[in-house]
């Protein structure tokens, strides 16, 4: 007689559930991550060579009130559900084709890290702001905060080449989402990489990009889940 | 007849058994360890610079509580354990998908780094005041990243936390209660951002006893959670 465990039996495991819940997290994670941007004021976030005293300014310009607490609160929500949706997309590599499961440790190992330069991104932005409302810290405290912050930012753009080449690659051989969309995130790395060494102003609107795939991601696997 | 064993991919007995005791481990060690930290008394970044100030420098830096700054980051490498075992158990539930699975044990390792991170500031304040001091900046500094790096710690916990009760009510592989009460208290530990620090004292400190339980369940039916079952 054949024993069955008495763990190990599926009670769970919709796919069609777990396609939404993947496909709302990663629009969610989007809607959260733009949102919050006018709350916190990084929209002014000076440039790496700005002043001392811009960067001064800039850090004074916001306090830890709701606004900015519930702003990087939602920053990092929203990086979190994106950990959400690529766990199930490394899932349904594997599902398509096992030989691809170690591809999905890499983008899920990639998201992971990306995350943890946001939340390193949102420590220092905190950090910086409270540091320069509270009163007693030195000039060159904040620009070392500042500097911080720019390093997480250029080391997510790098770090992000986990995520998109895997997902890139494995989109355009087995077509678990559309191919274009294969092609589209790795043109958006490439454009990412590329926009760190060119004015402010193309690397702002560059970096709003892998956001938008992300959301246009999420509808996709919102839409195939009612096929289940 | 005798016993026919089935191993699932879930692991051996033996596995179960040390997830089990590393579950307990760390809530020996999650309780001791702020003991001897005085956690409770550290001040976070909304407390005035002086009283900062002043608890960095007539805080005894001594061995006892490098000694806590040492177990608190052993207690959180040791869940990793436990959560390993869950989630593969999870995995196993859901019928080999391992997305849940993934997902709690990618929370629990940010979560732990982020405390590790934590407990680096924490610790080098200590050890720079036990060796001549430093300037204020330096003190509100560390201060102020100690507090942020538990802060955003304490939503990877929630990322963790809030798998693993989705994955209890959606499975039958622990008590349901177990699982609704980690999804509550996921949504408390979210809004306690919002709320005065010390309330996070109550809502951070539940998942210790969360541990606990599943501890002393894998402990106590070491069998079922190693898909070992027999027939007569």
């Amino acid at each position: 007689m054949t024993a069955v465990a008495d763990v190990g039996v599926a009670t769970g495991g919709r796919p069609g559930a777990s396609l939404r819940i993947a496909g709302w997290s990663a629009v969610l994670g989007t809607v959260l991550s733009f949102a919050r941007a006018p709350l916190t004021g990084e929209l002014d976030l000076p440039e790496t060579t700005a002043s001392p005293e811009a960067i001064v300014g800039f850090f004074r310009g916001s306090s830890l009130d709701v606004a900015f607490v519930g702003g990087m609160v939602m920053v990092s929500v929203g990086w979190l559900l994106y950990l959400v949706f690529i766990a199930k997309v490394a899932d349904l590599l594997q599902t398509i084709d096992v030989s691809y499961r170690w591809l999905g440790y890499v983008m899920f190992g990639g998201m992971v890290l990306n995350v943890g330069m946001t939340l390193g991104y949102v420590v220092t932005l905190t950090v910086g702001v409270s540091a320069a409302t509270g009163g007693g810290v030195g000039l060159d405290v904040l620009v070392v905060l500042f500097r911080a912050i720019w390093t997480f930012i250029y080391l997510g753009t790098l770090v992000w080449a986990l995520v998109a080449v895997p997902m890139g690659y494995a989109i355009v051989r087995t077509a678990i989402l559309p191919v274009w969309m294969g092609w589209a995130i790795l043109i958006i790395f490439v454009a990412n990489l590329a926009a760190n060494f060119m004015p402010f102003e193309v690397s702002s609107v560059t970096g709003g990009l892998p956001y938008l795939w992300m959301l246009a991601a999420g509808v996709v696997l919102m839409i195939r889940s009612n096929r289940h | 007849m005798t016993t026919s064993v089935h191993l699932a991919p879930s692991g051996t007995r033996t596995g179960t058994i040390i997830a089990g005791v590393a579950g307990l481990l760390h809530v020996i060690l999650a309780v001791i360890a702020p003991a001897l930290t005085g956690e409770l008394t550290q001040p976070s970044w909304s407390e005035p610079s002086a009283s900062i100030l002043d608890f960095y420098q007539t805080t005894a830096f001594d061995t006892s509580f490098m000694a806590g700054v040492f177990l608190e980051g052993v207690a959180f490498v040791v869940v990793l354990v436990l959560i390993a075992k869950l989630s593969d158990l999870v995995g196993n539930a859901e019928g080999g998908s391992p997305w849940l699975g993934r997902l709690i044990f990618g929370g629990a390792v940010l979560d732990t780094a982020l405390i590790l991170a934590y407990l680096s500031t924490l610790g080098a304040a200590g050890f720079r005041t036990s060796h001549g001091g430093m300037n204020a900046d330096g003190y509100l500094l560390l201060n102020d990243l100690r507090f942020a790096f538990i802060w955003v710690g304490l939503l990877a916990l929630v990322l963790w936390l809030a798998s693993l009760g989705f994955a209890m009510i959606r499975t039958a592989l622990f008590p349901r209660w177990l699982g609704w009460a980690m999804l509550v208290n996921s949504a408390t530990i979210l809004i306690a951002f919002f709320l005065p620090v010390r309330a996070w004292d109550i809502t951070t400190g539940l998942p210790i006893l969360w541990v606990l339980v599943i501890a002393v369940l894998l402990l106590t039916r070491p069998d079922r959670y190693s898909g070992r079952v027999s027939h007569s």
